[in-house]
């Protein structure tokens, strides 16, 4: 049941119906919306929700233990929960990296044993739920919220809109809410967003992958030069728009909960620098990383070269933590080496330094999307190589693929205004207007996009 | 009515997929599964019909009537036909004397569902151009098969690809999206996967696809599905499989090539590794069960070249050697 699908918009109604009219009673309402969120999941596969339990019940047993405990023993709960989480992800999302990695090795080393093969299925979502698990109990070990009831710690955990890919919401911003008298607020903004991620993914994000980004990166030996350029700026935008895409949706549909999301993206690709790049994207991801990574190992508190040192591994992190493979990890490398060297990092003031910052800044993370996309780093040189040598080859660009990605870029950098169009223009219709106004919307963007939309990118991890 | 009271938005959003479900419920219906069990499907179903219900003497009465050549009758019964033939038929048929593969040069068209959209179709993509005198040309496309032309039709795109490529040797796989009930055209009823009257219709448009590869002189290799994880889909992908073979072995210049135990371990059964070169067990299969891992891919692909060079021509190209460059 995923978001741009009509069968998610008659459940999302529904949910939408239960949950304003059990909001007066709170403890039926809060079942209400946990029991719509274990609907929601199990419609992948239902043997997931058992993965989403037995998180929920770990971090929700481990900040029940941890408040109650003082000194080491809240220490031993805080790791055995944080071992916990990182096992359960390495268990059922690397096993098989390490297994076959291991065997690699023992092989070239002339050594025998193996690790026994198994059939892991891996939960969608797994990645992104148990950042907030750990979230949750390691700010109930650092006082920053007190242990939540076992329903509002689930519903923290399962919350439906954001489930899946996030935002990543802190406990205490998310569980402050459940105790809050809600209203909706500007519900006008909430269904734009949702528009506007339709439109993100359906059309833009969708063309672009089937046109231009999945033909090069599928077979990047038989393509130009000039084609894999232009697939490598298609997927820089494919991969904003995919995500961005999914966490307008995410914020609109939460919003209409009554329920404020933290943003995800600012204008990433306005950054001068690396480092203000990663302020402006995944925005909930990097300041989870910076709080429960970056600043446990240190942070800039212990020097430069272990600042550098920090950064390096914390960027590692977020390369595993996205996927198994060189190709992750290299990514991660590359950006934390950037951060290290303060890629586009202002040296000279001005808008002429802005503008050379903002140039190194956007090729650089242009050039790392490539490993980040590429099905292994042998493929990604491949990529590079062919970008280097101008080699020739065959050719994907065409005007309408051209025009589209033009129109990427501009959508990229006001879609902020067009939004605020959108909602001035809502607020003065009546409400059958606004319905109309909504709906051909909608049909536009369902008549403009393929008939078979590419899944989000960011499901697979 | 409050401003922004939650009764006012729902009845927007209402509206809104209402009016959406209305305009869009010919996509809805392909979208969706023909025989839902979960309420949001049903309800999704019930509007998209009710739709069409409203739309289609609209429609007929501003268009031409429309075709009826592959009307079928609506079946109630829901008993699946039995398959005593089922394995021996999904073993590689013989070719028929009338199989006449051409000459190099080769210019081959492959096209198919998810397997020739990602790793499967790359990988063959790539292992055949690898060939003196071979040009391809892919088209893979997701969630599409030979069942539901009413969401996408494959003959149509297939009469487009022969126009523009001129191919001599197509290689073809569907299935993977396949077994599901059916629409004959011109209908609103489905016709129930797991009928006699769904083999007949299924079997039909095999034959229809392949007369159109036929039609051209294209000699084609059709590619049958390999051995899915759950036992539901076994027996489905099984039954395709039959449909291919039938409809290869009836027709000129296509032969049908069993892929079922291609990624089955040594005793034929389902496996989800496979040893490597140096022994290491790795992964030949997706999380579904049924797409191949790269790995898994590249078996895949040996193993469909290793059938191929029994009919066609295929050598690598000679080695050019770096000589010096004249003074």
């Amino acid at each position: 049941m995923p978001f741009p699908t009509p069968v998610f918009f008659i459940f999302f109604l529904i949910v939408f119906a239960g949950s304003w009219l059990l909001r007066p009673w709170r403890a039926p309402w809060k079942l209400f919306l946990l029991g719509a969120s274990y609907v929601f999941y199990a419609s992948w596969d239902p043997r997931f929700l058992l993965v989403l339990l037995n998180a929920t019940l770990g971090a929700w047993g481990a900040g029940a233990a941890i408040a109650r405990l003082n000194g080491r023993p809240k220490k031993l709960i805080l790791a055995l929960a944080v071992i916990g989480n990182v096992g359960m992800l390495a268990g059922l999302k690397y096993y098989d990296f390490f297994r076959e990695s291991l065997a690699s090795l023992l092989h070239t080393l002339g050594l025998p044993g193996a690790m026994p093969t198994l059939l892991i299925l891996l939960p969608v979502g797994l990645s992104f739920y148990l950042l907030r698990a750990t979230a949750y109990v390691v700010d109930i070990y650092r006082g920053k919220t007190t242990a939540a009831s076992p329903v509002d710690c689930a519903l923290y955990i399962a919350f439906f809109p954001q489930l899946l890919s996030g935002p990543i919401t802190r406990p205490e911003t998310f569980i402050t809410q459940l105790k809050s008298k809600a209203t909706v607020e500007n519900p006008h903004e909430h269904i734009g967003r949702i528009v506007q991620g339709l439109f993100k993914k359906i059309v833009l994000s969708s063309f672009l992958t089937i046109q231009a980004t999945d033909p090069v990166f599928g077979l990047p030996d038989k393509y130009g030069a000039a084609s894999i350029a232009f697939a490598v700026l298609a997927y820089t935008l494919v991969i904003y728009l995919d995500f961005s895409g999914y966490s307008d949706m995410a914020i609109g549909t939460a919003g209409l909960l009554g329920f404020s999301s933290p943003e995800n993206f600012n204008l990433p690709y306005a950054a001068c620098s690396l480092q203000e790049f990663w302020r402006r994207w995944h925005i909930s991801f990097s300041d989870w990383l910076r709080d429960y990574v970056y600043i446990p190992l240190g942070g800039n508190r212990k020097g430069r070269f272990r600042k550098h040192l920090n950064a390096l591994a914390t960027m590692l992190i977020s390369g595993l933590w996205h996927g198994v493979g060189g190709t992750y990890m290299l990514w991660g490398l590359l950006h934390g080496v950037g951060l290290a060297v303060g890629v586009g990092a202002k040296k000279t003031a001005g808008a002429a330094g802005s503008a050379l910052g903002w140039c190194i800044t956007i090729l650089f993370v242009s050039v790392t999307w490539i490993f980040f996309r590429a099905e292994s780093v042998a493929a990604g040189l491949g990529l590079l190589r062919g970008l280097a040598e101008f080699r020739p080859g065959e050719e994907i660009i065409t005007p309408l693929l051209f025009f589209v990605a033009a129109c990427g870029i501009a959508y990229c950098a006001f879609e902020n205004h067009l939004l605020r169009l959108f909602v001035k223009t809502q607020e003065r219709l009546p409400l059958a207007l606004q319905g109309a106004v909504i709906a051909a919307l909608v049909i536009a963007i369902v008549e403009a996009g393929p008939d078979i939309v590419p899944p989000f990118i960011y499901f697979q991890f | 009515m409050k401003k922004n009271s939650p009764l006012k938005i729902f009845c927007l959003i209402a509206v809104v997929l209402i009016a959406v479900g209305f305009f869009e419920s010919s996509r809805l219906i392909r979208f969706l599964p023909s025989a839902p069990t979960a309420p949001a499907d049903r309800a999704a179903l019930w509007l998209a019909r009710k739709s069409e219900s409203i739309k289609t003497p609209i429609r007929s009465y501003l268009e031409k009537p429309h075709r009826t050549a592959d009307k079928l009758e609506p079946s109630d019964s829901a008993t699946p036909s039995a398959l005593p033939d089922l394995l021996p038929l999904i073993a590689s048929l013989p070719p028929l004397p009338r199989f006449a593969p051409p000459a190099p040069p080769y210019s081959v068209l492959i096209v198919g569902d998810s397997f020739i959209a990602e790793r499967l179709g790359p990988e063959l993509e790539k292992t055949l151009a690898s060939f003196q005198d071979v040009s391809v040309r892919r088209v893979g496309i997701y969630s599409t098969g030979l069942t539901r032309p009413d969401y996408f039709s494959w003959n149509e795109k297939l009469e487009t690809l022969i126009a523009e490529n001129n191919p001599n040797v197509a290689i073809v796989m569907f299935g993977a999206n396949d077994a599901q009930d059916a629409y004959a055209s011109g209908t609103l009823y489905a016709v129930r996967y797991g009928t006699s009257d769904w083999d007949a219709l299924y079997e039909a448009r095999v034959k229809s696809f392949l007369s159109i590869l036929q039609n051209h002189r294209i000699t084609t290799f059709w590619i049958g599905n390999p051995m899915p994880r759950a036992e539901v889909y076994k027996e489905k992908m099984a039954r395709l499989n039959r449909h291919y073979a039938t409809a290869a072995a009836a027709s000129k210049n296509a032969l049908f090539i069993s892929n079922w135990t291609t990624l089955a371990n040594a005793s034929g059964t389902y496996a989800e590794y496979l040893p490597d070169e140096n022994e290491i067990e790795r992964r030949v299969r997706a999380s579904d069960g049924i797409h191949p891992t790269p790995f898994g891919a590249g078996i895949m692909t040996r193993f469909i070249v290793a059938e191929l060079q029994k009919y066609l021509i295929l050598t690598l190209p000679p080695k050019t050697e770096n000589t010096p460059a004249a003074p």
